[in-house]
């Protein structure tokens, strides 16, 4: 299985990263998506197009809210922002992830008795 | 609810996405552009970085969705959009259907008022009802007011009993009496502790103050009900205790106004106002012990009715007992006739209207059965053509069975389809009601037409419910399921979509010939009822039943005087060739007189049969009622009594008395027989044969109404305003209360058969229809999926009548099962129907014949055209469409 292709997310992982973002300022789209490959330094890969489900899910969810402005290249977009719901999801989120990555790192610190 | 608020944000939400998706694909472009790319090669880079804008809109929307909501949705579009593709069918399902849901719903609610709907009063299940049967003809009879007083002192079962009388009546509002403005109401004389018994509140003032009904001189008090006091008096509370009422010339006190929404506690009336029993001028201690009075009582509170029963039906027979030793002036005949009656003891909580129970529930039963089964007819029809349908869109469904949509949904979507079908139905039904209820009430007395409620209540909204739910599952859910599950057989087994599998067949016939069946009965049933009309019409009357007007006269009692005086000037009008009066009993009105007649210088036998149906009649009766003296002679002036005693008889009495003997001259009761008529019709043209006995009218002689017959060729409507002249000028304060011709009066005694013969043949030839459309439709369908067996059959030489014959054989075979099971169930109703057929038997040859003649004429042409048409394939162009 070759390792160097970018890493499909796994579920609820695009949510997470939205929320972060959108936890320090309200960002569009186009905006959000770059936001997140600038951050990951292109490791991660993301289907652009697969953020808008997810922000509709957010929307559904009222963990994100939503309203219409101008982008910087001055088109109308939805810009959206984080609800205090969605906050404190992320918070509850944030630290399920990391027992998750805690218990999957001791796992795979077993080390290779590779039999 | 919360569907609904999401469904609001859904839209809220997915509004904009696409502008959205193009506004990210714009800047991603740009962006692209401004590091160098062409714009060519920004847009491809853009779109595949992107990925699949339709399925990322798509996933967006799933977000979103309300699985069973949605598909609901998408189901119900889907059926209009089927119905729409074929509005025939539609138009036809749709308005069979209708027709039967609204016809159930109007006869249903008509039963509901007349015989189902509980009393608007305290626990109506505690009221029971004692009624007197004849012995002999189970006719039911009111008790006396003797016997309820005598009752509801002897008897412990009862928490209270009441005493009612209902009638027409006049009454004028204001204090004092105005001639001549009186106004016609409803009103019930009863016992003053009716509306405690009933648990009846006031809406305002009181109830009257019981008292011993017999004893006391009761306050002349009248209570109004709710909707009287606010057409009378505008609602007006400060009326109450005032004597603002006038009734019999004399003013009476209103003391209450009953709660809104009472009635009464006839269901064929509506009651105006109600007064004490004993409240009457004339009511002379023993004349209210012999009136006539309903009795109803509430049970007490731990006995149970049998427990009652018992009671009550042990203490009038001592009652009645008492009464025969009593009555010394009466003959044996007569006292055992009294003692044999049957006491009965039945439910009263939903009030009292025997006269119009007795005529009418019989009938509405049956039209019940009758528009059920044009429902049913209906559905089955409708069923049978969504099967067909169904089939035919066999590739449509065993496309999305194999593409992977599970069988539920697509019978789910099948079962919208039909449900869609028979809401519109339903609702197209509802609004056909009150039409319907309109024919319906056309039939009855109109004072019964008006007082019946016929707002649906919750029991009409039950039945609706559970007709359309019914109808529903004939025509959708059995069909979709049978349908859907001979598809995946089919699949499974590889099957090819020639040839139906043989259950479905099955299914087809069975359809037809329950329709068959139930079309069958509706029309022999129809024929049976028109023909018992046909013979009740031609009977001979005895009288003359198309030249008489009869003119009813009353504004008080009417005395002899007062109708010598009032007959010169009817008889001096235009066209009227010789006019009569006499009380309003008999010729096919009022109610019968009957004396016991008995012949001078015999004595009867305690077993004879000695009663006899009497009537007093003015000058000129027989002349003018063109009824045949048989023998003898008419009465002439001078006949009256005290001056002379004369009778004359009928002709049945004449042979039942005198047999071979000579009548005239002889003597019965006193009086000299000095002629014979003809037998003629009294109260009905059911009437058997009775003995009468015929009077002149003599000086004492005072009645309620007076009615007067005219012999004139003139109708009614030209005649009428002469008429009410002609009596204004004769110098009396009497008026013409109803001016009818007798062909009137006798089509209106036959309201109940008028009623069966018409409605049933309506719903006869509907059904017939409906049946003629169904084998069409299914014989078409049939047919055209054999188009290619047919045309190989002719191909390899079989002639076209072989063909044509062949079909209609087999759909013939069903139609002969169906009309067979059709006639065999009218012969398991015709113990129900004999009673309301006339002069023939329910399994009249000719009315069967011609029914059967009919529907296999009717069912030949529905199969014959589907069967020629397909025959006249071309075999050639048919083998090669497959």
């Amino acid at each position: 299985m070759p390792t160097s292709e970018p890493r499909d997310l796994f579920p609820g992982a695009l949510e997470i990263m939205v929320l972060r973002l959108l936890q320090r300022e309200p960002l569009h789209g186009y905006a959000l998506v770059q936001r997140i490959q600038q951050a990951s330094n292109d490791l991660l890969h993301v289907e652009e197009g697969s953020l808008y489900p997810a922000l509709q899910r957010l929307l559904k969810a009222k963990l994100v809210s939503a309203e219409w402005g101008v982008s910087s290249t001055n088109r109308r977009v939805r810009i959206y922002q984080i609800t205090r719901a969605g906050t404190k999801h992320l918070v509850t989120e944030v630290s399920r992830f990391e027992q998750m990555l805690n218990g999957v790192s001791l796992v795979l610190a077993l080390g290779g008795g590779d039999a | 609810m919360r569907n609904l608020v999401d469904l609001l944000r859904r839209r809220h939400s997915l509004e904009g996405l696409s502008d959205e998706i193009r506004a990210h694909l714009d800047e991603k472009v740009d962006a692209l552009i401004a590091s160098g790319m062409s714009r060519a090669d920004a847009l491809r880079e853009a779109r595949r970085a992107f990925g699949h804008v339709g399925r990322i809109e798509e996933a967006g929307r799933d977000v979103w969705r309300m699985p069973a909501f949605d598909d609901a949705l998408a189901d119900v579009a889907f059926g209009f959009r089927f119905l729409r593709r074929s509005p025939t069918f539609a138009a036809v399902a749709v308005l069979s259907l209708a027709i039967g849901i609204g016809a159930n719903t109007a006869v249903f609610t008509v039963i509901d008022a007349l015989l189902l709907r509980r009393l608007p009063v305290l626990d109506p299940s505690a009221l029971v009802v004692f009624t007197r049967h004849a012995a002999d003809t189970g006719e039911p009879s009111t008790l006396t007011f003797h016997e309820y007083d005598e009752l509801r002192s002897r008897t412990s079962s009862f928490a209270g009993m009441l005493a009612y009388s209902g009638g027409d009546g006049s009454l004028q509002p204001g204090a004092t009496p105005v001639t001549g403005a009186g106004e016609p109401i409803h009103g019930g004389r009863v016992s003053s502790n009716f509306f405690d018994v009933l648990g009846v509140r006031m809406a305002v003032g009181r109830a009257f103050t019981p008292v011993n009904d017999v004893k006391a001189d009761p306050e002349r008090s009248v209570v109004l009900s709710y909707a009287y006091w606010q057409r009378r008096f505008g609602g007006d509370s400060s009326i109450v205790g005032k004597p603002v009422i006038v009734f019999r010339g004399m003013p009476f006190i209103v003391v209450g106004v009953a709660a809104r929404g009472f009635t009464g506690i006839e269901p064929d009336h509506d009651t105006d106002a109600w007064w004490p029993v004993a409240n009457v001028k004339s009511m002379a201690p023993e004349r209210l012990a012999g009136w006539n009075v309903t009795v109803l009582a509430r049970l007490k509170h731990g006995v149970d009715v049998p427990h009652a029963r018992a009671e009550a039906t042990l203490v009038h027979a001592r009652i009645a007992a008492d009464e025969a030793i009593a009555r010394t002036d009466w003959t044996d005949v007569r006292r055992r006739r009294f003692l044999a009656e049957k006491f009965t003891v039945g439910p009263g909580a939903s009030g009292i209207a025997d006269a119009t129970r007795a005529r009418f529930s019989q009938p509405l039963y049956v039209l019940m059965a009758s528009v059920l089964a044009v429902l049913l007819i209906a559905s089955a029809n409708v069923g049978a053509l969504l099967l067909a349908r169904t089939t035919a869109r066999r590739r449509e469904l065993a496309v999305r069975l194999a593409l992977g949509s599970g069988r539920p949904r697509i019978v789910r979507q099948l079962i919208t389809e039909n449900v869609l079908l028979a809401a519109i139905a339903t609702a197209a039904g509802l609004a056909l009601v009150p039409f319907a209820l309109r024919i319906l009430l056309s039939y009855a007395p109109a004072d019964v037409a008006a007082g019946l409620h016929t707002a649906p209540d919750l029991r009409t909204l039950v039945f609706i419910v559970s007709i359309a739910f019914a109808s529903a599952v004939i025509i959708g859910v059995l069909p979709a399921l049978r349908s859907t599950m001979a598809l995946e057989r089919e699949l499974t087994a590889g099957g090819h979509g020639v040839g139906a599998p043989q259950h479905r067949a099955r299914a087809y016939r069975i359809l037809i010939a329950t329709q068959v069946a139930l079309c069958m009965s509706l029309l022999v049933v129809a024929g049976l009822f028109v023909r018992t009309l046909h013979n009740l019409r031609g009977l001979d009357a005895g009288f003359d039943r198309k030249s008489l007007v009869l003119v009813t006269v009353n504004n008080g009692a009417v005395t002899a005087p007062v109708a010598r005086q009032i007959l010169p000037a009817l008889e001096a009008i235009r066209g009227v060739r010789s006019g009569t009066f006499y009380a309003n009993l008999g010729l096919l009105g009022g109610g019968t007189s009957t004396s016991d007649c008995i012949v001078d210088g015999t004595s009867p036998t305690p077993s004879d049969e000695v009663s006899c149906v009497i009537m007093q009649v003015g000058p000129r009766f027989f002349e003018t009622t063109s009824t045949r003296i048989v023998a003898g002679r008419p009465f002439a002036p001078g006949d009256e009594p005290p001056g002379a005693s004369v009778a004359i008889i009928n002709e049945t009495m004449a042979r039942q008395y005198f047999g071979a003997e000579h009548p005239l001259g002889r003597r019965i009761s006193g009086a000299e027989v000095v002629g014979v008529v003809r037998d003629t019709k009294y109260t009905s043209l059911r009437d058997p044969a009775q003995r009468m006995i015929y009077r002149p009218v003599g000086p004492g002689w005072a009645v309620a109404d007076v009615r007067f017959a005219l012999h004139t060729e003139r109708s009614v409507a030209g005649i009428g305003a002469p008429i009410r002249q002609a009596i204004a000028d004769a110098g009396v304060t009497k008026k013409a209360t109803a001016i009818e011709s007798i062909a009137e009066i006798s089509d209106a005694t036959l309201a109940r058969e008028r009623l069966l013969a018409e409605v049933a043949t309506s719903f006869g030839l509907l059904a017939l229809l409906l049946a003629c459309i169904g084998l069409y439709g299914t014989m078409s369908f049939a047919v055209a999926r054999r188009t290619n067996e047919i045309a190989l059959r002719m191909a390899i030489g079989a002639s076209r009548a072989t063909i044509v014959g062949q079909l209609m054989r087999e759909s013939g075979t069903t139609v002969v099962l169906g009309a067979g099971a059709g006639l065999i169930g009218t012969f398991a109703l015709s113990r129900l129907l004999s009673r309301l057929l006339f002069g023939l038997e329910p399994s009249d040859p000719a009315t069967i014949g011609a029914a059967v003649l009919l529907l296999a004429a009717a069912a030949a042409a529905a199969a014959y055209l589907p069967a020629r048409r397909a025959s006249g394939a071309n075999p050639v162009a048919a083998l090669r469409a497959e």
